[in-house]
């Protein structure tokens, strides 16, 4: 199953629009992703039923902006110091140890925090930030066409016998959910000689 | 046997927890006696009231209810009614239904937050709601439960949950349908169960003793248990149209907090919120509200602030039966706001926050600018008395250690659930023993 990402942030806030703007070119591209509140209730609600979640959330650290951190949060807890740079009354790594505690946390979460310059009362996102938006952009489609084309060698491979080794090549890809080809690679921020080379992994 | 805490001490919180926004707390103790206790509210100044100079009355609303992310209809709903007192309107009985019904959603959403989340740890012993949830987790879910059914009612009347975008001078930009609102009622009744598990949860608690001498004070009405609208009354009887508000009460800077200080005028501190609330309005309850109170041994009045857990309890019942009475009886009314004609005039409106009475006056301009704007948040009001108990408990247990007195002076603070943000223009404990 693909993992479902779930993006915190607002647009409204210059750079902690990061979150949402991720969730927009990843559904554009038709892989599962929303935006969600930062609070116990909206996350809880929010990865129910869900198997594997991304966070992806704007933070600020002191790192230089547009570094993205990438936070195995299933097994640890968060950093305290990673304050989310959002104003919600509970920080998203209060949250996510709240859910911890109600045994409530998905099979496996991730959160990918991007460092922001300016979260300033405007629309946009600032040069450093945008690009960290691309590279998050391009490595959630990447993962999730991969975990497909996994899913779907497995059940073939299964078909077909255990000695057999299948190649994309092998299979029509056209009708896949997030599948990167070429034509979307301005939709997705991918640098088009990037979406080529995953089918011919 | 310990040994003596030295007579003379200075005990000092830097950050206040669990409360909303941020303060300190210093006492300074010399020769055995208190010297002096100061809740330091140093969230910076935000000037509300002088950036809403020169706004339209009709932006009032909205700018205002970014005061608070917990209280939003508080403000705008005070905004409200200050601004149609000063343009003459009164709002027909099914708006001011509707924007009942909203404020109840914020009731309980706010309540069940401080129930569950920040007061409850101080009487199981945990450090926060997260460690809580480990032990409590029914607890836990039963609260979290709460807030979702009044960010549920939020969201149907207002639009979203946080800082609603329905509410308008007059009214509402649109009378949500009826059908949206009898969807809700079923995670209602669903919550009224959890809310009275909440209430017998609370009672069984280990409820330190401790009456205070408060003057309490709160809005009432004659036919609901006061929540939007309603004359001011006080334990010592007082009974007030909001005109005559700043008559009787006045606010003062003091230099340790960025929070001005309410007291009587030509007099001294009192106290607003749950507990004035339950003791002024008890018999305007519903039944199942008050049938919670006497079960957890309430009382006609309670003037325990450590019980005050108690009586938000009930409150939380008694907004969800008004919630879902509300809705059955609700046909949306034919036009969703009434018009607010500016005119040069004064208008003062009141209403009961979550955490107590918030005023609001506005002096407009003949084209409805604002030309002078006046905020009295319920922390505000609360602030000296607020002192004054953390002065009691310290009084009290003089023997203690500086790490078990700044423990109860916190907690003497977060029974009575002061929001810092909405009173700063406020919480970290240092105790001086000299």
């Amino acid at each position: 199953m693909t993992a479902l990402v779930l993006g915190i942030g607002n647009d409204w806030r210059g750079d902690d629009g990061a979150g949402p703007e991720v969730v927009r070119r990843l559904r554009a591209a038709g892989i599962p992703a929303r935006e969600v509140g930062a609070d116990p209730c909206s996350l809880i609600d929010g990865w129910a039923g869900a198997g594997d979640v991304i966070l992806v959330d704007a933070v600020r650290s002191g790192a230089a902006p547009g570094t993205v951190h990438r936070l195995a949060a299933g097994a640890h807890a968060l950093p305290a110091g990673l304050a989310s740079a959002s104003t919600h009354h509970v920080g998203l790594a209060a949250a996510v140890e709240l859910a911890r505690a109600l045994g409530r946390l998905p099979a496996a979460l991730e959160v990918y925090g991007i460092e922001v310059s300016d979260c300033g009362a405007a629309r946009g996102l600032s040069p450093a930030v945008a690009r960290a938006v691309g590279e998050v952009t391009a490595e959630l489609a990447a993962r999730a066409y991969e975990r497909s084309l996994d899913r779907a060698c497995g059940e073939l491979g299964r078909g077909l016998g255990e000695h057999q080794v299948l190649t994309s090549h092998d299979f029509d890809t056209s009708s896949w959910a997030g599948r990167p080809a070429a034509q979307d690679a301005d939709s997705l921020g991918l640098p088009a000689a990037a979406a080529r080379r995953r089918p011919e992994r | 046997m310990p040994p003596e805490p030295p007579a003379s001490r200075t005990i000092r919180t830097a950050v206040l927890t669990r409360v909303e926004g941020e303060g300190a707390l210093e006492v300074r103790i010399s020769g055995g006696e208190v010297q002096d206790v100061q809740l330091r509210i140093y969230e910076p100044p935000r000037f509300f009231e002088a950036f809403l100079r020169g706004r339209r009355h009709d932006e009032l609303p909205d700018i205002t209810a970014r005061i608070c992310g917990i209280c939003p209809v508080a403000y705008q709903l005070s905004a409200c009614a200050a601004v149609e007192d000063a343009c003459g309107v009164q709002v027909p009985a099914p708006i001011a239904a509707l924007r009942r019904l909203i404020y109840c959603g914020e009731w309980i959403a706010s309540h069940a937050l401080h129930v569950t989340m920040l007061h409850a740890p101080d009487f199981l012993g945990y450090a926060s709601g997260i460690e809580m949830a480990r032990d409590h987790g029914a607890a836990v879910e039963r609260g979290l439960a709460l807030m979702r059914a009044g960010n549920a009612i939020m969201a149907a009347v207002g639009g979203r949950a946080i800082h609603p975008v329905n509410v308008r001078i007059g009214g509402f930009h649109r009378a949500p349908q009826r059908g949206v609102l009898v969807q809700l009622a079923d995670e209602l009744e669903r919550a009224r169960e959890d809310a009275l598990a909440a209430a017998r949860w609370t009672a069984a608690l280990d409820i330190p003793e401790g009456d205070r001498d408060y003057e309490f004070v709160a809005l009432t009405h004659p036919r609901h248990y006061a929540i939007e609208a309603g004359r001011l009354r006080s334990s010592s009887g007082l009974d007030l149209a909001p005109a005559e508000y700043e008559e009787h009460f006045v606010e003062e800077q003091v230099p340790h907090s960025n929070a001005l200080h309410s007291r009587r005028r030509g007099g001294g501190s009192y106290l607003c919120g749950p507990l004035a609330r339950y003791a002024l309005n008890a018999a305007r309850l519903s039944p199942a509200a008050r049938e919670a109170a006497e079960q957890a041994g309430l009382g006609a009045r309670c003037a325990n602030p450590f019980a005050s857990i108690v009586v938000r309890s009930v409150e939380i019942v008694e907004a969800l039966d008004e919630a879902l009475a509300i809705i059955a009886a609700y046909e949306p009314p034919e036009r969703s706001a009434v018009d607010v004609v500016p005119r040069a005039a004064t208008g003062h409106g009141w209403t009961e926050a979550p955490r107590g009475l918030l005023y609001h006056r506005y002096r407009l301009d003949a084209d409805g600018t604002v030309v002078d704007a006046k905020i009295v948040p319920p922390t505000s009001q609360n602030q000296l008395r607020i002192e004054q108990d953390v002065e009691a408990v310290v009084r009290a247990n003089a023997g203690l250690d500086d790490d078990g007195l700044r423990e109860l002076c916190e907690r003497a603070i977060r029974n009575h659930d002061p929001c810092i943000s909405c009173a700063t223009h406020f919480l970290t404990l240092a105790v001086d023993r000299r």
